[in-house]
């Protein structure tokens, strides 16, 4: 199971994505913003921004 | 802060996840700078599930191979080959290392300090299957509580205090690949149950949460400790114990295979020599001599930090005055103990000194009632060095 985070300011965007990341067995969250994926970066495998 | 900005922190950053950028349709303009700034890859919108599923899945598996390639060539740049002696019993350990690399056994690796548990068990993981994976080496006793098991089994943001994000541990770190647990009779009861359930079950949770996650790993144990008398008195687990020895292999101390010792010291030269790039140093026939008599409490590390030594002092040829003090004595190995000073002059200037410095630590601990850190303090020396004094010159308690 790969961690991803998806960093988009439109919260539908980020859900749409997250919930599909995460059917497809991911660990993924959503962050509002590049300051809160780069506070995550050095524990994740991708980013999504 | 923008994408771009984010992806130029992530340049400079070691190990750093890939990035996919989500253009806006038809701006081919970003997604060209994007990928020039160090995107892995752009997903323009309106996109649909596919798309993002290929996108994802190509970066994580390119993720994979850095990070296997990043492995490798750490494990490359390391000195872990399995170096084989005279000795018969080296040998045999050699042919159960081939014998039992291929399968995923649980292995138990037993020996004194320094004689190369983690060499052993590093040859293990590289003749088996899953040597293309990551080998992960954890030293149980150099972390306690939250800090270890956090460490082992990876934990959620506030899992505990300074927990400010979420962290794999290194069993995830090593997945299809070993896990090394150095010194697992320091394992701490609670993490002694985890640690079985993830040998038997495959399952374990990160710390603070409840989600139970699936390992792959072989795992490769050491200790220097007694276990069955830990069991005994309650400090370790005996389910645990006949898990993990599945396999086991104990290490003879480098004093009870001689023959190996010149064999070993010559070849650790030769590495010492390279990693300074200059041409390793001859032994003399005094110090080959000084070698086979000292009883390597440290055993190979201790022959390694004096080979090391000798390549930065020695010129040519290594002599005696390039090696510590206690090789350049003897040690307990020459001469037995002597009653008083005069006992000393009977002896020849080797077993003398040795003698010598017997005499006067028996003399300082009978005087301090045997209590190391008080003789310590009379001698003035440290108190470790006091005790490996003690190892060395083979005195006994009612000396």
């Amino acid at each position: 199971m790969s961690r991803i985070i998806i960093a988009d300011d439109d919260p539908s965007i980020g859900r749409i994505l997250r919930d599909r990341l995460k059917e497809l067995g991911h660990d993924a969250e959503h962050v509002l913003d590049g300051v809160e994926a780069l506070r995550l970066a050095d524990s994740v495998d991708l980013i999504l921004l | 802060m923008d994408g771009f900005a984010v992806l130029e922190s992530l340049q400079g950053m070691p190990g750093a996840p890939l990035a996919i950028v989500i253009t806006a349709h038809g701006d081919m303009a970003k997604a060209v700078r994007a990928m020039r700034a160090g995107a892995y890859d752009f997903i323009a919108k309106p996109f649909d599930a596919t798309t993002v599923q290929l996108v994802v899945k190509r970066a994580l598996e390119t993720r994979g191979l850095k990070t296997q390639v990043h492995s490798l060539r750490k494990e490359l740049g390391r000195k872990h080959l399995w170096v084989r002696g005279a000795d018969p019993g080296m040998a045999r350990i050699a042919e159960t290392v081939e014998r039992i690399a291929p399968s995923t056994a649980t292995v138990l690796l037993l020996g004194e300090t320094g004689t190369g548990k983690e060499v052993i068990a590093r040859a293990i993981h590289l003749k088996s299957t899953r040597c293309e994976q990551p080998f992960v080496a954890v030293n149980c006793a150099a972390l306690k509580g939250e800090l270890l098991e956090s460490e082992l089994f990876g934990h959620e943001k506030g899992a505990f205090t300074g927990a400010d994000r979420a962290r794999p541990g290194r069993v995830e770190a090593a997945r299809g690949g070993t896990l090394f647990l150095d010194e697992i009779g320091e394992l701490p009861l609670n993490l002694q149950a985890k640690l079985l359930r993830l040998l038997q079950e495959k399952e374990y949770e990160r710390l603070g949460s409840d989600r139970t996650q699936r390992a792959d790993i072989r795992l490769v144990a050491a200790t220097n400790r007694d276990l069955p008398a830990a069991i005994q008195t309650g400090a370790f687990r005996e389910d645990l114990y006949y898990r993990l020895k599945v396999i086991s292999i104990k290490i003879p101390p480098l004093r009870e295979r001689p023959s190996d010792i010149l064999a070993l010291a010559e070849w650790l030269l030769g590495q010492h020599a390279a990693e300074s790039t200059r041409i390793p140093p001859r032994l003399s026939a005094e110090v080959r001599q000084a070698l086979l008599r000292y009883s390597w409490p440290g055993n190979v590390r201790e022959l390694s930090n004096v080979m090391e030594r000798c390549v930065l002092l020695a010129g040519d040829t290594v002599g005696l005055c390039d090696l510590p003090e206690e090789l350049m004595a003897g040690d307990a190995a020459a001469p037995g103990p002597v009653g008083k000073v005069e006992d000393l002059f009977a002896l020849d200037y080797n077993a003398a000194v040795t003698a010598a410095r017997r005499l006067i630590v028996a003399k300082a601990l009978e005087q301090a009632g045997g209590h190391q850190t008080r003789a310590a303090e009379r001698l003035g020396v440290t108190q470790p060095y006091l005790s490996r004094l003690v190892k060395q010159l083979g005195i006994r308690r009612d000396e």
